[in-house]
């Protein structure tokens, strides 16, 4: 996929699943997992909802990350770099504030991810944390985001046909 | 145990008139492809598969290129497609990369089969006459035009080619209410406006279906056969006869030869066993980088260096569409209410170019200019959205900003579009080899892909792109850019087996037939010196149609082969 990440890859392990053929792309994923914990915040504070727009709750933006990760099509570097993008966002977070991210008050995380912007693996991280959260947002629901086409309703997008009647990855 | 007289190499533009028109004549045809048999019922809208994910292209990990760039101090950059994400690959699936194509068809024009004799050397290019002339390859044009099926409408423009037809086929599809408007602005500015030839059906015809207007058409696959891709255009009535059979899923990997003669091809089959095919003639047409690729790896005793690298011509003069895309913003505050209206109608064609500059004048001499294709922004969403994220002092946005702009974005305005296509001058720094270095999942050795772009293409473009946003502009969209580079565009590639008279110049002959060897052509985009200043895939079609009545004049009086597949 198109994307641009730069060579930020750390070595830390991998938050993956083995992919498994036939089930669904987006479903329930472990929230204790802290970088799930940490994406699922951020998702909040980048695309928080409201004035018409569905919130990533709504969405299950955190659930179709969970897809991502499964995702066989995509690279396991960008795998990666979303996880170690999430851990050095707590660890700028720890070191400014004192906890992670997730645990920050509203202020204070806006105040971490304006200074992530401001870096190489922080624009690039939010980049792509947020592409997947646009997936999320105008999938096809066929892969269990963008619940009741509410993303394509916000929008008033037309998706074309024939619609996908089951996902291809 | 089945017999083949053509083996087919590729099952795309290049490849499928061949098939079509040797089956037809009775010959046994064996098409080998390394993708899947997808059809209409297999093709959706789904933009995360197709576009995110491109899973019509094979995964890098599995099947790469080596990708060469000049630093500026003119050392070399070296990077494997795995670690950069640099995706060469276009459409693999029987029919090729015209399963995803937008179908927007243009002749090349006279001028373009002797651009060194119109316009001179350029310093820096291999620029050279092609052997053969636009009256050569009219018919074929035309029988495209016929057969593949190409809607259109002919009007006078200064650049308009000889045609031995007077219009097309079939008349356009349904056009988008914007095109008047394009034609008013060019009306005004004095520019000729042309209704864009495009290879789909606006109606039922050639036993497929007319278009659905489902406003998805360039990247994805044609779920009801208008678009005129090799499979449902050609191969499947090649099928029909009962004389040609197509292998998907199976690789090529090397061909065998004697010093005049291929004598087979060896190819991992889908469940990746070696086997081996002969025929009596071999036609390769896997796309031009994949080509040269297994030219080169079929190396052998009598052509130590690949096949038709005598003299050290293959792979070289590679090619793509110089030029690059721009486009204006139409907002709805700007408009009255029946012109929101006419610009939101969805599913219908822009198709609208402008000619106008295809050759032009600058500085006392001519230029060789070409063709500016006009159209809305793709309809996949989240690509759309993904535009919208920076703001326009390049900071990332988000909350309640980024949600404010993408609701803009896709309900209060539009984005009107445009692509220019040029020549891409050939150079002796633009080229193809191998990396026996870097394998792929079968251990073979990748294409290794020198890229490097002529500043002449840099200068046209930017050219032809000022004259377009000079459109853009006088229809009244806002924050009109446009992105001129030599970055080259993967699905318009051309070159590596340039063909012509002179053995110690050319790959191919003028039938494409390689030189020195009597039974083996060359049928993709990889024949081409120069490419034009049009998409490439009318002219392949083209000329594969004129390679086919080579074959057949060479095949005559001839007995014909025989064959067989085996297990190695």
């Amino acid at each position: 996929m198109i994307n641009r990440r730069t060579l930020l890859f750390g070595g830390a392990a991998l938050l993956l699943l083995p992919a498994e053929s036939g089930a669904e792309y987006a479903r329930p994923v472990t929230m204790h997992a802290e970088p799930y914990q940490t994406i699922a915040t951020v998702h909040r504070d980048l695309f928080p909802g409201g004035g018409g727009a569905p919130s990533p709750r709504l969405l299950k933006a955190i659930d179709y990350l969970g897809g991502v990760m499964r995702d066989p099509y995509v690279d396991d570097d960008d795998k990666r770099f979303l996880t170690n993008g999430a851990r050095w966002l707590n660890e700028q977070a720890r070191k400014d504030y004192g906890y992670a991210y997730y645990r920050l008050p509203p202020e204070q995380r806006q105040q971490v991810l304006q200074k992530a912007s401001g870096l190489v693996w922080g624009d690039n991280w939010l980049w792509s944390v947020l592409s997947y959260l646009f997936e999320a947002l105008l999938s096809d629901p066929v892969y269990g985001a963008n619940t009741h086409e509410a993303g394509w309703r916000w929008l008033r997008y037309e998706p074309g046909y024939p619609r996908p009647k089951t996902p291809l990855i | 145990m089945k017999q083949y007289d053509i083996c087919i190499v590729g099952s795309g533009a290049g490849a499928s008139p061949v098939a079509y028109e040797l089956s037809r004549a009775g010959y046994r045809v064996l098409v080998l492809e390394k993708g899947p048999y997808l059809t209409e019922k297999d093709f959706t809208k789904d933009e995360i598969a197709v576009s995110r994910r491109s899973i019509y292209t094979p995964r890098l990990r599995e099947e790469q290129h080596v990708v060469e760039t000049y630093d500026s101090d003119g050392s070399i950059d070296r990077v494997t497609a795995a670690e950069s994400g640099w995706n060469f690959w276009n459409g693999s699936m029987v029919g090729g990369s015209s399963n995803l194509m937008s179908g927007y068809f243009h002749r090349m024009k006279p001028v373009d089969f002797r651009l060194r004799s119109a316009f001179g050397p350029v310093a820096g290019a291999n620029v050279v006459d092609w052997p053969i002339s636009y009256d050569d390859m009219e018919p074929y044009f035309t029988k495209v035009e016929q057969l593949v099926g190409v809607s259109g409408r002919v009007v006078e423009h200064p650049f308009q080619e000889r045609r031995s037809t007077k219009d097309f086929p079939f008349p356009p599809t349904w056009e988008q209410p914007i095109s008047g408007w394009f034609d008013t602005a060019c009306e005004t500015l004095g520019y000729h406006s042309i209704p864009t030839p495009r290879a789909v059906l606006p109606f039922d015809a050639l036993g497929r279906s007319g278009c659905s207007y489902s406003n998805f058409c360039g990247s994805y696959g044609c779920a009801t056969g208008a678009k005129g891709n090799a499979r449902a255009a050609l191969l499947e009535k090649a099928k029909a006869t009962g004389r040609c059979d197509i292998l998907p899923n199976v690789f090529v990997y090397r061909l065998d030869a004697d010093r005049q003669h291929v004598t087979a091809a060896h190819y991992f089959d889908a469940d990746g066993r070696p086997r081996t095919v002969t025929a009596g003639t071999f036609v390769v047409a896997a796309q031009a980088i994949e080509s040269v690729r297994l030219l080169f790896n079929s190396r052998n005793d009598f052509h130590p260096d690949g096949l038709g690298n005598a003299n050290g011509q293959l792979g070289k003069n590679l090619i793509f569409s110089a030029g690059g895309s721009g486009q204006g913003r139409f907002e709805f505050a700007r408009l009255n209410e029946r012109q929101r209206f006419e610009l939101m109608t969805r599913g219908a064609f822009v198709n609208r170019s402008l000619q106008e500059w295809y050759v032009y004048h600058q500085n006392g001499r001519a230029v060789k200019g070409g063709t500016i294709d006009f159209l809305f922004e793709h309809a996949n969403p989240v690509s759309r959205a993904l535009r919208e994220l920076y703001d326009d002092d390049g900071n990332l946005l988000w909350g309640r900003k980024l949600q404010a702009r993408l609701e803009h974005a896709f309900t209060a305005s539009r984005i009107f579009a445009f692509e220019v296509f040029n020549d891409w001058m050939p150079t002796d720094k633009c080229f193809v080899s191998v990396d026996e270095s870097v394998k792929d999942k079968w251990g073979v050795p990748v294409g290794k892909i020198r890229l490097y772009g002529h500043p002449q293409d840099i200068e046209v473009g930017n050219y032809l792109a000022e004259k377009a946003e000079s459109v853009l502009r006088q229809m009244g969209a806002v924050e009109i850019e446009s992105d001129i580079s030599s970055a080259p565009p993967p699905n318009l590639v051309a070159g590596g087996c340039r063909f012509g008279t002179d053995p110690e110049h050319s790959v191919l002959d003028p039938n494409c037939k390689m030189h020195g060897i009597d039974n083996l052509y060359v049928s993709d985009a990889s024949f081409m010196p120069t490419g034009g200043s049009v998409p490439y895939t009318w002219t392949i079609y083209a000329n594969a149609f004129r390679v086919a009545d080579a074959i057949m004049a060479a095949l005559k009086g001839r007995e014909t082969g025989y064959n067989n597949v085996k297990d190695s």
